[in-house]
């Protein structure tokens, strides 16, 4: 199971972590992963400077906007289970 | 032990049909831990029957919080108000109602309906005495008092609902006894009980009331507490001290902002869980937390909160409503006395330039919110760390 936890801090809110969130929920769904990525949410990183914080395991990335979450999905979630 | 006490009041009225004044007055004041009630129906309706009424609910309320023993508030009315030429009656009547901090309960009344009293959901007689001053008699009662018992003071138009319509003789103080036994439980307002009273009086009416109808309602419950801890300290090392201090008040326990919830889960031993299912497009999700009633995100909950309150009438526009700003809101109007710690100390993060200003504006909303809850009569102690 991967679990992508997004930041829902204050900061993290105003940078769109909302629709980021939208975001990863529709392509769970469309991509029929729901029994193997679980989203989760978590309040300030404390590194709020840096933009939507998300983690993929333990791993930090950032987005933006949603654009951005989709590059994350594909490149670390649907293009690594080939 | 004994629970403090907190005296919640309720009122509604519907004027005579074609009134645009109500003849009944219904006052209610405080007295240092109790409060006061007076209703009076002035003779007739209209302009005249609420200047009348409006005058002795004034005079009684005015007295009664300068702190002049009830008798003599009485003595007073039943000496100044005073008597139709014609109808050799007085121009108005009176229920002087008093309960005390400490539970002790006074109830004069002068031509108005007897008062219900409620305890432990049944409707129970009170053992008035007479007394007679000049020529009026005056019922009195005392009681003792404590939480989940209930006072319905009404004016006659109440009793006499339906009278020669739906019902023969008029609603009676019998038939309403039965129904506030209906209606009366722990968790309904004293304002709704009130409101549902004049409604159903007006529905016997047939909206059409043959006199100027009131309720007025006092319901005696457990006071209830609530503590509110927004951003750590300035002080770091005065973290665990203060929140370990929060904890241990009575009351519920609400926490809003990611380092403050840090700052007690690590203190219960416990981990924020986030509820994503909370989360709106403006307000961030809520959290779960051990040991704590509601955990929020800070600074938009915060704000939108503030907006909740300056425009929110009833606190049941909140029921079903989920969101965090929501539910701190309903925290702070269901609580009668609230504590608040606001840490002040400074997220390094934030000072960033690229930072949004809004985000420094989380103090400035929770002076905001306390100046609110004050406007709307809470008890708001704020601690400033
Ligand atoms: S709010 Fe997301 S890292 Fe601070």
């Amino acid at each position: 199971m991967t679990v992508i936890t997004v930041c829902v801090g204050s900061a993290c809110h105003l940078k769109g972590s909302h629709q980021i969130i939208e975001y990863f929920k529709k392509a769970i769904e469309e991509s029929r992963l729901e029994k193997e990525v679980e989203l989760k949410g978590t309040f300030c990183m404390e590194k709020c400077t840096d933009g939507a914080n998300l983690l993929i395991g333990e791993e930090l990335f950032h987005a933006n906007s949603p654009e951005d979450a989709r590059e994350i999905f594909e490149r670390e979630i649907l293009r690594k289970r080939k | 032990m004994s629970v403090p006490m907190f005296i919640e009041t309720g009122e509604a009225h519907v004027s005579k049909f074609g009134e645009i004044l109500c003849g009944d007055s219904l006052s209610v004041g405080s007295v240092n831990g109790g409060r006061l009630m007076v209703l009076s129906d002035g003779l007739g309706s209209g302009v005249k029957a609420n200047i009348l009424a409006t005058l002795t609910t004034t005079i009684a309320t005015r007295l009664m919080e300068r702190g002049l023993p009830l008798e003599e508030v009485v003595d007073t009315l039943t000496d100044t108000l005073p008597e139709c030429q014609v109808r050799k009656i007085a121009y108005s009547t009176f229920t002087l109602l008093k309960v005390q901090g400490d539970g002790r309960a006074y109830l004069a009344e002068f031509d108005n309906p007897p008062t219900f009293f409620l305890k432990r959901g049944y409707v129970s007689r009170l053992e008035y005495k007479d007394r007679i001053i000049g020529t009026r008699t005056i019922r009195e009662a005392h009681v003792h008092v404590g939480p989940g018992d209930w006072f319905v003071t009404v004016s006659d138009g109440e009793i006499h609902a339906g009278i020669g319509g739906l019902l023969n003789l008029g609603w009676d103080w019998e038939k309403i006894a039965k129904f506030l036994e209906t209606q009366v439980h722990e968790d309904i307002s004293a304002q709704k009980v009130a409101q549902i009273l004049v409604n159903q009086a007006n529905e016997l009416y047939q909206d059409r009331p043959g006199d100027d109808t009131t309720a007025g309602v006092l319901k005696i419950r457990a006071k209830r507490f609530a503590n509110f801890m927004i951003g750590p300290p300035v002080k770091p090392e005065e973290d665990a001290a203060i929140a370990q201090r929060f904890l241990e008040l009575p009351g519920r326990k609400v926490i809003s902002g990611g380092s403050t919830a840090g700052i007690l889960a690590k203190i219960l031993h416990k981990d924020v869980v986030v509820d994503l299912s909370t989360m709106t497009d403006k307000i961030p999700p809520t959290g779960h937390l051990e040991g704590i009633d509601l955990v929020t995100e800070g600074v938009h909950t915060v704000n939108s909160c503030r907006t909740i309150l300056m425009n929110i009438k009833d606190i049941e526009e909140l029921s079903g409503k989920r969101d965090g700003a929501s539910r701190l809101a309903w925290e702070f109007l269901h609580a009668d006395s609230i504590n608040i710690f606001l840490g002040q100390a400074i997220n390094p993060a934030h000072l960033n330039p690229k930072m949004p200003q809004e985000m420094g504006f989380k103090s400035r909303s929770v002076q905001a919110i306390v100046n609110l809850l004050k406007e709307r009569g809470k008890e708001v102690n704020l601690e400033v760390h």
